[in-house]
């Protein structure tokens, strides 16, 4: 894996600690601490199981690896399911969205795939 | 060593975690012939998740029991193109799983929907703000559907696996106490949102002072005793807090095992097979089509299973670790920026902030992994980014998650690392502090990719992902 958070990753980090520091304020508190990410990624100290990407989905194949149904532009009758086809990652935990393009591409397989086999979309 | 070649079927599936065994009850329900090949060995609710004994934070949350073994399977990282990455030989920032359900196991239960800009970034970031809104090594990009076609499919995701919050936008309405900010749905959650605690209803009334909307964080853990589409039932909660890094002793948490295996394992269509290790898929000459996928069992034995379709169903790293190794797309390369298999890895970028009180006194020891109170405000394009420098948000909670003796010390900025002083801080505050934490967007990178590792091998002999 080589990965970086970036410029705009490290300044919404700030813009939103700070927001979340203005609502932690009006509990007032005694103290507290903020610390919005900053600097180089670590893989040592928790943070999320949210690794997204790498074999991402598209309308376009230069730019996917899986087409809308997650099926490889490729090869045809592989389909590749969860987070690795999100093209980029929300503020979101990504599971619900993982089970909702699962069913979207089995629904695409039971309804057409098997009828005939071959490209879904392209 | 030559592989048996078994007899051939269906369907098989890389992985039985969340999505493969979906797709093992879905494509058994239509008829087809459907194995399911699980790295890891079986495991349920009974016996394996049996409290006392799940109560174990040094075994399952420090010593990482229910995820993956690094030590016959590792990865490698770096933070750019110029330095050697190096493996990973302990767990830390992400916990893939290993064993039957996965990741499915041991995750927290927060089950959202993308907001409709999430899945069309690229094309309502330049609407709005003209392409400079992107750095020019940004490579996000639109989806190929859109939220209104993918929410049938929430829909029936939420169903089977029971979710409970509270709709915030019903078809079209926007409804007191739900996120204002969601895109709309069909029908509301099929389960209501859990307890509030103290903490989450302190964020709450704070956050609403600002103007905020706050509302509860859709979550996977029953409210009421539950029967989904697939005719499995599951009971409620009891807020014990062993939820992320844990089985759920009650299974009250909607995983694998609770909402959709005891659905599939025993039809006649679907095959499990447990502690079967996918050594690499198969194409044929043409290189147009899988033919089969290759494994070894537990005693070293090699089958080759052919199949029709084959799924990749496991976590990000092996999906796109068998698409390389065995050339399913082309590989992408960060130089000239063509190629896909590898293209737009991206995470997570978190932030937390912690509050100290001395008036107030808190149950953190209860809870559950989603139990918390967010705010949307500030996610998406949700608002307005003109000057700001930066595109995308994230969302702001507060949870009580069951803070467990180990993991959960927190103390006011001033406090000594260790000593005395520091014990006494640890006991005071364990009762006296709640966190906010911040959930935001990474969007995609030329820079920012999987590849395979041309060191670090797995126990198999098979390359790593890198």
């Amino acid at each position: 894996m080589t990965f970086d958070f970036r410029d705009n990753e490290r300044r919404m980090s700030l813009h939103l600690t700070a927001r979340a520091e203005a609502i932690a304020q009006a509990m007032r508190p005694s103290a507290l601490s903020a610390s919005p990410r900053s600097g180089h990624d670590s893989i040592v100290p928790y943070q999320t199981t949210h690794s997204t990407g790498g074999a991402i989905m598209g309308a376009d194949p230069a730019t996917s690896a899986v087409n809308a149904y997650l099926q490889s532009w490729d090869v045809p009758n592989v389909f590749a399911f969860g987070a690795s086809a999100l093209p980029q990652n929300a503020g979101r935990n990504p599971t619900g969205t993982i089970g909702a393009l699962t069913y979207r591409a089995l629904d695409a397989i039971k309804s057409r795939y098997l009828q005939q086999p071959g490209p879904l979309a392209g | 060593m030559t592989a048996t070649r078994l007899k051939p079927v269906d369907v098989v599936t890389v992985g039985v975690g969340l999505t493969g065994s979906i797709a093992a009850k879905e494509l058994a329900d239509a008829g087809l012939t459907v194995v399911g090949l699980e790295r890891g060995a079986p495991r349920d609710t009974h016996p394996d998740f049996d409290m006392p004994g799940i109560y174990d934070e040094l075994r399952y949350a420090r010593r990482f029991e229910l995820m993956q073994d690094l030590s016959r399977e590792t990865l490698t990282f770096r933070n750019a193109a110029g330095e050697t990455a190096l493996p990973m030989r302990q767990l830390g920032s992400f916990l893939p799983g290993e064993g039957l359900g996965g990741a499915g196991v041991h995750w927290n239960g927060n089950t959202w929907r993308f907001l409709p800009w999430d899945l069309e970034t690229r094309s309502r970031g330049v609407a709005r703000y003209g392409p400079q809104a992107f750095a020019a090594d940004c490579t996000s990009q639109d989806w190929g559907v859109t939220y209104a076609e993918l929410e049938p499919h929430c829909d029936r995701f939420e169903r089977v696996f029971g979710i409970g919050g509270r709709a915030g936008n019903l078809r079209g309405e926007i409804r007191a106490g739900g996120n204002p900010f969601e895109g709309p749905r069909a029908r509301d959650y099929p389960n209501r949102p859990m307890q509030d605690g103290h903490a989450t209803a302190l964020f709450a009334e704070a956050a609403r002072s600002l103007g905020h909307r706050p509302f509860p964080m859709p979550r996977a853990y029953m409210t009421r005793a539950y029967t989904s589409p697939y005719g499995l039932t599951m009971g409620p909660c009891v807020y014990c807090g062993y939820c992320e890094r844990f089985g759920c002793e009650v299974g009250a948490k909607a995983s694998p095992q609770t909402a959709v295996l005891p659905a599939v394992l025993g039809h006649p269509n679907y095959e499990l097979r447990t502690l079967a290790n996918v050594l690499r898929v198969n194409l044929d000459s043409q290189r147009r089509r899988a033919a089969s996928v290759t494994y070894i069992d537990a005693r070293g034995r090699e089958f080759e299973q052919p199949a029709e379709l084959v799924l990749l169903t496991s976590y990000v790293f092996g999906n796109v670790r068998h698409m390389l190794l065995a050339g399913i797309g082309r590989p992408y390369d960060p130089v000239t920026n063509a190629g896909v298999v590898g293209r737009n890895y991206a995470y997570q970028c978190t932030s937390g902030v912690t509050a100290f009180f001395e008036d107030k006194v808190f149950s953190p020891f209860m809870g559950a992994g989603s139990l918390g109170s967010g705010i949307d405000e500030f996610n998406g394009d949700n608002f307005d980014h003109t000057g700001l420098g930066f595109v995308g948000g994230g969302f702001i909670s507060c949870t009580s998650t069951g803070s467990r003796p180990i993991d959960s010390h927190p103390v006011p900025p001033g406090t000594p690392h260790w000593g005395a002083a520091w014990k006494k801080a640890v006991a005071h505050y364990y009762r006296r502090s709640l966190g906010l934490y911040v959930h935001g967007a990474v969007q995609s990178y030329r820079g920012n990719y999987l590849d395979i590792d041309p060191t670090y091998r797995d126990a198999y002999g098979c390359r790593c992902c890198a």
